[in-house]
């Protein structure tokens, strides 16, 4: 299963080629250069924060634009593309069709993404990610706010180009001889998130173009002092944007169902509870939307309602934990890097789901909103399951796109460290939301709590860039000079790998 | 894919070289870009803001200052039971909300007395019921800073773009209490 170079071609073909896996490479280096260039980002704000006052940023203005850039870096080009880099590569493979079901659509999906991230660094916004009305109407200034809503515009059909892509791949172009409940849960992960993009995410390309004429002044959807109504962006938005965190996490989860059974050496606990796990999901991502607006003044019942719909998220997510734990249960683990990415994301998922139950209430959600609580709390998420569940599947991948191994020492020191960064900045976060600081703040009093538990979540930053720089190395060194992987059994498991997809096409 | 009989390709050093090239030097040159007009691109307001203001439709063109000078007075009165609201004289009476015609240019000069018991403010808009945005700098205090009862201001601007407008009390809701006459351009 050598996945990048069946013969030896230019670059240039590697770039304009149309086939799944060459698609799939450039997705996975747009997506980790983002991730290399929006973590900076997060340095740089991370360093700001060590002490009160203005240190490195000179402005308010500026520190806003960089947090908005990290955030729609990182959410749309890294962690968006590197799905698809996955999807890209392993899909086709795993339904057993030759390529993607649209090569060249695939391929335009792709082109997309150099342009619109163009457009979203070089504006450089700075009405954070959610671009909230009234703000981004009437005083954000242009064109850099102009180009962040085209760039966003277009990475938006790109994500509704490649969830077609996927749904027809496996639905139209699978194996005659496999059954819907035969395709393995990474595949089955594809499936469903690409149903709620095509579903979840037209209602925010409407919110978009109604943003851009509010700012040109020929409508006034949002525009109070025109009889717009700024909440019913808000409403748009998540209705787009909390299935989008399904989006990103569903893929997490499916890679983490790649991963787990091989390093425990035991097929999974349940195929088909995983299944119905995924399809619950997809379906309880459109009942919690509003939970991110409790304070606008809903009344009691639409709380009550998107409080239920918010909870019933837990068994979903809950299976899939339980299904990773009784998968290992009793299994010969290899606690190789990619294994001990996928358990300390199934660590870190736990944690932030307890925290998101907890600000489910009502009135917890009172206290805790626009504070530091929510800042840990989805960056718990992102930062501590997707991103953990992704850079743990990157190194899965490595042997098998580059014919090479990558340094295993390294890869332990980049987990360990990471997670232990990640425990500092975002589990601090939590408390220092209790202790009533406000997000997307630039300055803030010098409370000694405060202080102390900002510069914790400080140095928690500085240990996973440090981690991430070894990533780097680790990565740059290997794919050139590392020592060549055995591609029936890179890691060696030993034996048979559980490779569902072979079970009727064993090494040809 | 039996190893035995394929050929495996492995990613060598200039690969990977060459790929770090590229994707350094896209980072050089868009940082290049994005160092130089860093200022550029937050460098204007949406123009959204404009319209709001009412700077592009109802503005004042260059050149027409006609030189007339025209002066009037104005009284804010209230009925007793405070239901309603009127210029000079209550609704009914002689001289309640008078008329005014003026031409595009021409220097009008508003003198306001609060004759009433609670607070008010002056200002020329283009539409009654939303009376925030006050045109031509036209505004006698503000609704955060008003008029008080017994005191009085003046204002003097020039007339804009013509068309009809009026004449209120931008405190919200008096101007729908009938504290609004026409103030005609032409």
């Amino acid at each position: 299963m050598v996945l990048e170079l069946q013969k030896p071609r230019p670059v240039w073909q590697i770039m304009f080629s149309t086939h799944h896996t060459d698609v799939g490479l450039m997705y996975l280096i747009t997506s980790v250069t983002f991730l290399f260039m929006g973590g900076a980002l997060a340095l740089i704000i991370r360093a700001e924060l060590f002490l009160p006052g203005s240190q490195i940023i000179a402005d308010s203005m500026t520190f806003n634009r960089i947090f908005t850039v990290h955030g729609t870096t990182l959410i749309f080009l890294f962690l968006l593309p590197f799905a698809s880099a996955v999807g890209n590569y392993f899909v086709p493979i795993m339904v057993r069709y030759k390529d993607m079901a649209y090569p060249k659509l695939n391929a335009i999906a792709f082109w997309m993404i150099p342009p619109a991230a163009a457009l979203i660094w070089l504006g450089f916004a700075d009405f954070t990610w959610y671009a909230t009305p009234p703000y981004s109407i009437i005083s954000a200034p242009g064109p850099a706010a102009d180009m962040w809503i085209f760039g966003l515009k277009i990475l938006g059909v790109s994500s509704v180009l490649g969830a077609i892509n996927f749904i027809v791949t496996i639905l139209k172009c699978k194996h005659p001889d496999m059954s819907m409940g035969q395709v393995p849960l990474l595949a089955w992960s594809f499936l469903t998130s690409s149903l709620i993009v095509l579903v979840a995410i037209p209602t925010f390309a409407a919110a978009l173009l109604m943003l851009l004429t509010d700012r040109l002044g020929v409508s006034g959807f949002f525009n109070p002092a025109m009889g717009g109504d700024p909440i019913a962006y808000q409403h748009l938005f998540w209705f787009t944007f909390h299935p989008e965190v399904y989006v990103l996490v569903i893929p997490a989860i499916g890679m983490m169902y790649e991963i787990i059974p091989r390093f425990s050496r035991k097929p999974i606990f349940s195929h088909s509870s995983g299944i119905f796990a995924f399809v619950l999901l997809s379906m309880v991502s459109f009942s919690s939307w509003a939970h991110h607006m409790y304070a606008t003044g809903m009344s009691f019942t639409e709380k009550t309602v998107f409080m239920i719909g918010t909870l019933a998220a837990v068994p979903a997510s809950a299976m899939h934990v339980f299904n990773f734990v009784a998968t290992m249960w009793n299994g010969r683990i290899k606690f190789a890097t990619p294994m001990m990415w996928a358990v300390g994301g199934i660590a870190l998922f736990f944690s932030a789901g307890a925290g998101g139950v907890v600000n489910s209430a009502m009135p917890l959600d009172f206290q805790t909103h626009d504070s530091y609580w929510v800042v840990g709390h989805f960056h718990l998420f992102v930062m501590g399951t997707i991103a953990f569940g992704s850079i743990g599947f990157l190194y899965y991948m490595f042997p098998y796109i580059t014919g090479r191994m990558y340094n295993e020492k390294m890869g332990q020191v980049h987990f360990i460290l990471a997670f232990i960064g990640t425990v500092m900045v975002f589990f601090t976060q939590h408390v220092l939301g209790l202790y009533g600081m406000p997000r997307r703040v630039f300055d803030y009093p010098p409370f000694p709590e405060w202080i102390a538990m900002n510069q914790i979540a400080t140095t928690g930053a500085m240990i996973i860039g440090v981690s991430m720089v070894i990533f780097l190395i680790n990565m740059i060194h290997s794919s050139g000079k590392g020592k060549p992987s055995d591609l029936n059994d890179p890691f060696n498991l030993g034996g048979k790998y559980y490779w569902p997809y072979e079970a009727k096409n064993p090494h040809h | 894919m039996n190893q035995e009989n394929q050929t495996i390709y492995r990613t060598s050093s200039a690969r990977t070289g060459k790929m770090l090239a590229i994707v350094l030097g896209i980072c050089i040159v868009g940082g290049v870009i994005f160092f130089s007009m860093w200022d550029y691109w937050t460098s204007y307001q949406a123009p959204v803001v404009a319209k709001m203001a009412g700077e592009t439709e109802h503005a004042v063109k260059p050149g027409v200052v006609t030189g007339k000078h025209i002066e009037s007075n104005l009284k804010f009165i209230e009925s007793p039971d405070f239901k309603t609201f009127a210029f000079n004289a209550l609704p009914g009476e002689e001289g309640n909300n008078p008329e005014f015609k003026v031409k595009s240019g021409d220097e009008v000069t508003f003198s306001v007395k609060n004759n009433g018991k609670s607070f008010h403010a002056f200002g020329i808009v283009a539409d009654p019921e939303n009376v925030n945005n006050v045109l031509w700098k036209s505004a006698i205090a503000a609704p955060t800073n008003p008029i008080k009862p017994g005191q009085g201001g003046s204002v003097t601007f020039i007339a804009g773009a013509p068309g009809t407008y009026y004449y209120v009390c931008t405190v919200p809701g008096h101007a729908l209490q009938g504290m609004k006459g026409s103030f005609i351009v032409e």
